[in-house]
């Protein structure tokens, strides 16, 4: 009898799908065939017309398919950069050194721009865009479905503390990264929605013939990726302002942000009016929010 | 059995699963619909458009939840976060049950996003079992878990598909989601009667039904969800409805999505045998046996 031939106990399930699970997710050959596992015949029966193998295969492809479909529609910035054949190879790699943990597929990239930054299968001068563009294509999915937030009005508490909209994120970046991402502004359904359905097949994308890389020069880069009105944009801050909307990010009050604050030419006289036509169109904007049950010491 | 404990004491229909590139018309037409059924995981966000939606949809339609990610036949526990997630959504859809797989596809904490079939042992249904027991407890309404589509059989299994569920809905007490297109297709690659196959479950505890298409290769039959459901299909539902009554029935189409007047008019098909098996099904159980070829397509 062979170790996978009874299931008699909750350790012999698990162990039995560890196998299944090892199995199907090594990567498949480049004609999509499963690499062979003596296990296999172990575990499954053959039917008058597949073999062990072949049916395990099935699942093997599906696997493989449905993961890398679902990153490759995440991150089409950094197929840009890297281009097809290189975004393939680290985007196996990536789905290898950690597989999913969570329940859904949204979150499958949450890692990937991590990874793209540590990556040695990237040169290191495009190593570094990579990172950003992903970072910015993994905010633009954050976004899409976070929560709006409460906009401060008449009725908030005097002490009440302000931050952030979650549906807005801040970064300060080395390359103009948002460039890179075609479409950002005005996304449509398809572009973010993440769509699981119950079936359990997917086809296989057809590969792209192989395109150039693309590439942006480096400038230091302040941006907002946001949501409004249900779409998603990115819009590029001045120094001043992401330094501000920074300070109220971490600050526990407003009071605190503002003197932390440290806007550069810009006249002490000036400020207030400054200061007021930022807020002016942040609150437009929808990216002042209240932190429900958080109270500051002074809100001014 | 038209409304029973497993599905909330409902007469839902027929519904549509509600999906991206319907939104639009949804929306914007109002088209009369039963119910829709949604991906529960699609809307376990906290803003944004998909909640946008579901708040409009939630306005003017009924919704059903069914989820793809409870892995009732993994042994680990559910996610705590995924869990209270679920039941946030189904205090806000007010879905009168919740379906999902009867699979496995995570193990040591790592998902493969895939239905995945179980061994079906005594082991496995105790494990399925108690799980589908502790979400049930949890989210506070009926769970009904719903057969596969399969091509892979496990050396491990001691007993048949149907009896491998009929096991696990006894010892968790739970409804059942009968989709008869999976029967169908798996019947082909594992080569099974369909037919005894649905004269096998526990009918008192069906709770809901899938139809759907399918896509036949040389050597095995797939569940791809992108076509009408075929001829053999309708039949096997027609005889299942038979059998069981009244039921709750959605149609599955997921890929190349046609427009929502060719998906509603297709899962309309399925209302002429809910009105005639309600019409005779109230004073008697007709057998089941006896409704086979009773459709006219």
């Amino acid at each position: 009898m062979n170790a996978f031939e009874e299931v008699k106990s909750k350790a012999q399930l698990k162990k039995l799908q560890r196998a299944f699970a090892e199995i199907i997710r090594r990567p498949l050959r480049d004609n999509d065939s499963m690499i062979a596992d003596r296990r296999s015949s172990n575990i499954i029966s053959p039917n008058q017309v597949l073999s062990a193998h072949e049916r395990l295969e099935l699942y093997a492809r599906q696997y493989w398919w449905r993961i890398k479909d679902s990153l490759y529609e995440d991150f089409p910035g950094v197929r840009k950069v890297l281009g097809e054949a290189l975004y393939h190879q680290v985007a196996e790699a990536y789905l290898i050194a950690r597989p999913s943990t969570s329940f859904t597929l949204r979150n499958l990239g949450k890692s990937f721009p991590e990874f793209l930054k540590k990556s040695k299968l990237i040169p290191i001068p495009v190593r570094n865009l990579a990172f950003e563009v992903a970072l910015l294509e993994w905010d633009k999915i954050d976004v899409f479905d976070a929560a709006q937030g409460t906009p401060p009005s008449d009725s908030t508490p005097a002490n009440a503390r302000l931050t952030l909209s979650p549906a807005l994120r801040i970064r300060a970046l080395r390359y103009p990264a948002h460039r890179i991402i075609r479409g950002s502004v005005g996304e449509s359904d398809s572009g973010t929605d993440h769509e699981q359905t119950s079936n359990t097949v997917s086809a296989k994308r057809k590969v792209k013939p192989k395109s150039g890389r693309i590439s942006v020069k480096p400038k230091p880069t302040f941006l907002a990726t946001h949501r409004y009105r249900g779409l998603i944009y990115f819009k590029e801050l001045t120094r001043n302002e992401f330094a501000l909307l920074s300070a109220i990010q971490t600050s526990r009050s407003l009071t605190v942000a503002l003197k932390a604050w440290r806007p550069t030419g810009v006249a002490k006289a000036q400020i207030d009016s400054i200061v007021g036509d930022m807020f002016k169109e942040w609150g437009a904007l929808g990216w002042i929010s209240v932190n429900p049950g958080k109270r500051s010491p002074g809100l001014t | 059995m038209p409304a029973n404990r497993f599905n909330g004491f409902t007469d839902l229909g027929v519904g549509i699963g509600l999906r991206v590139p319907h939104y639009q018309h949804i929306l914007s037409r109002k088209p009369t619909v039963d119910w829709f059924e949604i991906i529960s995981e699609n809307f376990l966000v906290d803003g944004g458009r998909p909640r946008e939606v579901l708040d409009q949809i939630l306005e003017q339609y009924k919704v059903v939840m069914h989820g793809v990610s409870l892995y009732f036949g993994s042994p680990e526990k559910p996610d705590r976060e995924h869990l209270k997630k679920l039941k946030q959504l189904v205090r806000l859809t007010k879905t009168p049950w919740l379906g999902d797989h009867l699979c496995w596809g995570s193990v040591d904490g790592t998902y493969t996003h895939d239905l995945l079939p179980l061994p079906y042992t005594k082991a496995t249904a105790k494990v399925a079992a108690e799980k589908i027991r502790f979400v049930q407890e949890y989210l506070e309404i009926p769970v009904i878990v719903e057969n596969l589509s399969s091509y892979a059989e496990f050396n491990a299994s001691t007993m048949t598909e149907w009896e491998f569920l009929s096991e696990v809905v006894e010892a968790a007490d739970c409804g059942i989601l009968l989709d008869v297109n999976n029967i169908y297709v798996s019947s082909l690659n594992h080569g099974f009667d369909p037919y005894h196959y649905v004269d096998s479950v526990p009918r008192h505890r069906v709770a809901q039904m899938h139809i759907a298409g399918h896509s036949k290769f040389e050597r095995f039959v797939i569940d791809t969800h992108d076509a009408k459901p075929i001829d053999e299909v309708w039949k096997l539902y027609a005889h299942a409805i038979a059998r069981v009554g009244r039921t709750a029935t959605l149609l599955e189409w997921d890929a190349k999505v046609p427009s929502f007047e060719e998906v509603k008019t297709e899962a309309e098909k399925s209302r002429k045998w809910l009105d005639a098996v309600s019409a005779t099904h109230t004073s008697s159980h007709t057998s089941g046996d006896a409704h086979r070829g009773l459709v006219g397509l």
